[in-house]
């Protein structure tokens, strides 16, 4: 299954094919929020998720050639934005710069205090670090699904793949998710007053 | 679980993470929501799942509301624009850099030879008149094959000659060098002189046999 390519995007492809730069500077805003938002989504940071964006166009454009202007490029620059987002955050997972008084401001429950802003923060770096261990295929969904908001049809529509398997990606990335931080101990970070580790087991409490 | 059927659980989860992600309300969804109200574990597990979908909704809205910078894509073009040419471009450059020093080794070398080679003027009774095409200057041809002169290693004449010495007895009319004032005007005619020196004797050094 693969995803329609509208014929604006082909367009696009078929002009940075043909080494015109005018076409490559459309085919970066159309896609610049997808990539950058991917990458400030899992990094928190805004300058490396601007290196993320310079390098995955970058690597677009050396690779012009070889897209194709029948298959959308949204799958690859999102895989892509996603695996410079991930080797990044391996090279220097302490060194990602925490968010800035900007970046707070817009939080919806900015008007909480330091010490709640400093747990949602903590919350929230527990949770990128741990997608940043799930598998590529579930990043991916969790990245499409949950940071950039699309709607199941539409996260299966960007990956090329069926929306059941969009769902079922996103119950295992999730089962995978809270039992990798529930290990850790991190479950309380994510919401600041949970216990810690929770068993999962089978055993069910009657009514 | 249910006392005695352990896969109960497992086989509600999925309709339950719908109903509290998407608000999916499928034909599962009540009996997954009845269950939940009878299985603790389901309901830890589902309200933890719960908070990382919570905590996900709150990433997301920050990163909704992010943008790049305005100069984001004057630093892709210039980053696409330093990049190094496509593969078939340098291996043109390369053909072409190769191809120039192919002409070089053909046109230029056998004439910066000529030149070093440059014998004296024309011998009487060959078939170029010395007189009448002007003394070519000898002293280039002088330096090469009179080496009691002191002015060229026997090196250079080893070159010249396809030698390995200059001391072995050669056949003057063997001898095919360009004066140096005619090298570039007259090459055939300078070929057919044999060397000379700058008194019109015949050149005693030899060509190998």
């Amino acid at each position: 299954m693969s995803r329609e390519i509208d014929p604006a995007e082909a367009d696009l492809l078929r002009r940075m094919r043909a080494d015109d730069l005018d076409g490559f500077e459309a085919f970066f805003v159309r896609y610049r929020a997808l990539v950058y938002r991917t990458a400030f989504g899992l990094t928190g940071d805004h300058g490396a998720a601007e290196e993320i964006l310079q390098d995955t166009f970058e690597r677009a454009y050396r690779h012009r050639s070889t897209l194709r202007p029948d298959v959308s490029p949204v799958p690859w620059l999102h895989r892509v934005a996603l695996n410079l987002t991930y080797s990044r955050l391996g090279r220097r997972r302490v060194a990602t710069r925490p968010f800035s008084e900007f970046d707070l401001a817009t939080l919806p429950d900015a008007s909480s205090g330091p010490a709640e802003q400093a747990e949602q923060q903590e919350a929230r770096r527990a949770v990128r670090e741990g997608v940043a261990r799930l598998s590529p295929k579930h990043q991916g969904v969790v990245a499409l699904y949950y940071l950039h908001g699309l709607s199941v049809q539409e996260t299966s529509a960007i990956l090329g793949i069926r929306p059941g398997t969009v769902k079922s990606r996103l119950h295992y990335a999730l089962g995978s998710l809270r039992t990798n931080l529930a290990a850790e101990a991190r479950l309380g970070e994510v919401w600041g007053t949970l216990p810690g580790p929770v068993p999962t087991g089978e055993a069910e409490a009657g009514p | 679980m249910i006392l005695g059927r352990p896969s109960a659980c497992p086989r509600h989860r999925a309709a339950l993470l719908d109903f509290v992600d998407r608000r999916e309300h499928g034909p599962g969804t009540d009996v997954a929501l009845a269950h939940l109200d009878r299985c603790r574990s389901c309901e830890t597990e589902l309200s933890e799942i719960a908070l990382l979908i919570t905590a996900l909704r709150r990433i997301q809205a920050e990163v909704r509301l992010v943008e790049p910078s305005q100069d984001a894509w004057e630093r892709v073009r210039l980053v696409a624009a330093r990049r190094p040419p496509a593969p078939w471009r340098w291996r043109m450059s390369l053909g072409a850099t190769m191809a120039g020093a192919a002409l070089a080794a053909v046109v230029v070398m056998p004439a910066a030879f000529g030149r070093l080679a440059a014998p004296g003027p024309p011998m009487a009774g060959d078939g170029a008149s010395g007189t009448a095409d002007g003394p070519p200057a000898a002293a280039v041809a002088l330096r090469v094959y009179d080496p009691p002169a002191g002015r060229l290693t026997a090196g250079v004449v080893t070159i010249l000659a396809g030698d390995d010495g200059i001391n072995r007895p050669r056949q003057a009319r063997t001898l095919t060098f360009l004066p140096a004032a005619t090298d570039r005007h007259e090459p055939e005619r300078a070929r057919r002189w044999p060397a000379t020196t700058s008194e019109g004797t015949p050149i005693r050094a030899t060509t190998p046999d």
